[in-house]
């Protein structure tokens, strides 16, 4: 029985009323929203700057209050502390709060980039319609790392699944963006269409939507292995589609290339940030201590080898930075379900490290894609041959990113895949299935090596006629070597610290 | 209310069945009787919500029409929800046991349909609601009598 119905109606409502408490940072991101609209209504033609500022400011003030509420887990009321906010809806426990402000920073990103892109200036026309899809698609990625309930999972994948298909089909006369669009929905609706006929079987056998509940671990238990086995390759589909791994990956370099940029660099670490720390709660939930244990370690192993290893082949090829940094991506995603089937506090630990830095690598170095197409009109790796005389600060901070991408010391990226290896290490013991994953995980290092350190190889040490500068607006350069600093120091010093933090946030799970 | 207490579930379910048909038919029989027939090939063709029913199928639709589907959608989706909430919002037994219940609800409906109303507000604004109207050019002239004598005569005979 749900446990909805287990509460007289006037406790119901404290509960409600108490849950609010805990919901604030996402009730300011909706209520900004609701002004965006009327401030677009408004103002909208008259200062077409007003949307993205409001949204800004929303943003902050849901990091802010984030930071104020700090990451305790009070439940939603002292006389039923066994329920969550919203009748065990989502946990805004300290795990979901450090990806929140994960996303705050992605958000802050890239409401500053939509704005101060040229091409985005004119795609958009200067309509704030496009900054409400994204705090929408910002809303949907807060839920995804709180949500609890297997409904509340679907909903806010689907949130930020439809909020996705827009941006992607902003360029509307783009050839591209057409078809990237089209492809990233007919994928997302085949994989969340998947992820809902598994989440129903769940519900049909145990009689619940919350993983969390001791039935639902009693009665999985009890269920047939080759069932469940099934069960969760449908609802992993889901997952899988959203942090772009093998075998719903297909979508990722067409999006990539064809979105316009500051939307792809949003792309390539909010949802798949959020798509990893609902994986990781539903994971935690299922797996650890149920029979789903084995059957996962499977899935995400095979899932995690094949993407790496396809990954890193596919972006060899690329001649487009763009669709190299697709694969590069898929290929990351390989290495962080490493961190997930670990079960361990330090895996997923290791996982919203090796986000941070990958939020930050990732969306830097797509920043520079995009400055570098807004300049030359290209984006072939070949037009940038012998261009670091002309943009240095860009030459050596995308040197910087892809070095930290390949993970080579001394960056933040090489300390992330250390922790990575070092919690399948752990954790591997006798298996030979863990030992092999690890195996293959650090010979794709190895492959991934030559695609990364091609592109500042044909930046600084090929000859080119153009000896102009190009020019860099002021506000790139500030975005760029903030996103340069968390790589360079993490590399260096206070990973330990940050690491032992998310462990400190991820006992209140 | 004596005799309504007798008519199980299925028993509600057959007297929509038979007001159902009892409107139909006589919808039709009664306005065969009053209406005055004069019909003309227009009049005659099937309906198919203003659109040609004879030749192909795969015309171009105007895009509006899904604009206006989908605002449709959305109200008629809000009318959906706001009857079992009006059910249920001012019930007696349920403000016994929670005396907050009624103004719990009261608010939350008011935000549901606020978040509506903006909706409808911006769809308003940004002239989706607009129907383009058809802009005719005038046929080429092959007569020589004067556009002002046309003008008269449909002023006339209007």
């Amino acid at each position: 029985m749900p446990p909805s119905q287990s509460y007289p109606l006037s406790d119901l409502l404290t509960l409600l009323a108490g849950s609010l408490g805990h919901f604030v940072p996402e009730l300011v991101l909706t209520a900004g929203l609701l002004l965006m609209v009327l401030a677009e209504l408004i103002w909208g033609k008259k200062y077409p700057g007003s949307v993205p500022l409001l949204g800004l400011i929303v943003v902050l003030a849901s990091g802010g209050i984030l930071l104020i509420q700090g990451y305790e887990n009070p439940f939603t009321d002292p006389a039923h502390p066994e329920v969550l906010p919203f009748l065990n809806m989502v946990v805004p426990d300290g795990f979901s709060w450090y990806f929140r402000l994960l996303f705050v920073l992605t958000g802050i990103l890239t409401i500053g980039t939509s704005y101060f892109s040229e091409t985005l200036r004119k795609v958009t026309g200067g309509k704030g319609e496009y900054y409400l899809v994204v705090m929408g698609m910002l809303l949907g990625m807060y839920l995804m790392s709180m949500a609890r309930n297997l409904l509340m999972m679907y909903l806010a994948l689907e949130l930020v699944s439809i909020s996705s298909y827009i941006l992607t089909a902003y360029t509307r006369s783009s050839r591209k963006s057409a078809e990237a669009s089209l492809k990233y929905f007919i994928y997302g609706a085949f994989s969340s269409g998947f992820m809902i006929y598994g989440i129903s079987w769940l519900y049909g056998i145990t009689g619940t939507l919350d993983p969390g509940s001791a039935e639902f671990t009693a009665r999985l238990g009890a269920a047939d292995p080759a069932i469940s086995l099934v069960m969760l390759l449908f609802v992993l589909a889901g997952f899988a589609y959203k942090v772009s791994a093998v075998p719903f990956h297909f979508w990722a370099p067409d999006v990539y290339e064809g979105a316009p940029f500051p939307v792809a660099a949003f792309f390539s670490v909010g949802p798949k940030a959020a798509g990893f720390a609902m994986l990781i709660r539903f994971v935690h939930l299922t797996g650890t201590e149920g029979p789903l244990r084995d059957h996962l370690v499977l899935l995400l192993g095979l899932m995690a080898i094949v993407s790496m290893t396809l990954g890193n082949l596919a972006a060899l090829q690329q001649q487009s930075l763009r669709r190299m940094i697709a694969y590069s991506g898929i290929a990351q995603a390989g290495y962080l379900l490493l961190g997930v089937l670990c079960f361990s506090t330090f895996g997923f630990a290791s996982v919203a490290f090796y986000l941070t830095v990958y939020l930050c690598m990732t969306f830097g170095l797509f920043l520079v894609a995009g400055i570098i197409q807004e300049q030359t009109g290209s984006d072939s790796i070949d037009s940038l041959k012998g261009m670091a005389g002309a943009m240095p600060l860009i030459t050596v901070l995308s040197t910087l990113f892809l070095v930290s991408l390949t993970g080579l010391p001394p960056t933040g990226g090489f300390i992330a895949k250390l922790y990575i290896f070092l919690a399948v290490f752990e954790n591997a013991g006798n298996s030979p299935f863990l030992l092999t994953l690890l195996v293959a995980a650090i010979l794709n290092t190895v492959v991934s090596l030559y695609y990364y350190l091609r592109v500042p190889v044909v930046l600084i040490f090929s000859k080119s006629a153009f000896k102009n500068r190009l020019s860099l607006h002021g506000f790139y350069q500030v975005i760029l070597v903030i996103l340069a600093l968390p790589v360079l120091v993490l590399g260096v010093f206070g990973f330990d610290k940050l690491v032992n933090f998310i462990q400190v946030l991820l006992t209140t799970f | 209310m004596e005799g309504a207490s007798q008519i199980s579930q299925f028993g509600a379910v057959l007297l929509f069945i038979i007001g159902g048909i009892i409107f139909t038919v006589g919808g039709v029989i009664l306005s065969r009787l009053l209406a005055p027939n004069r019909p003309n090939p227009e009049k005659l063709s099937t309906y198919e919500c203003g659109e040609d029913p004879v030749g192909n199928a795969r015309i171009q639709i105007n895009m509006r029409f899904y604009v206006a589907a989908l605002i449709f959608l959305i109200f008629d989706v809000e009318i959906i929800f706001l009857f079992p909430w009006s059910t249920v919002f001012a019930d007696k037994e349920l403000i016994a046991q929670a005396p907050a219940w009624g103004w719990f609800s009261l608010v939350e409906i008011f935000i549901f349909t606020g978040i509506l109303l903006i909706g409808l507000a911006y769809v308003w604004v940004k002239g989706d609601l607009d129907w383009v109207r058809p802009n005719p050019i005038p046929a080429p002239k092959v007569t020589n009598i004067p556009a002002e004598v046309y003008a008269e005569f449909n002023k006339t005979h209007a």
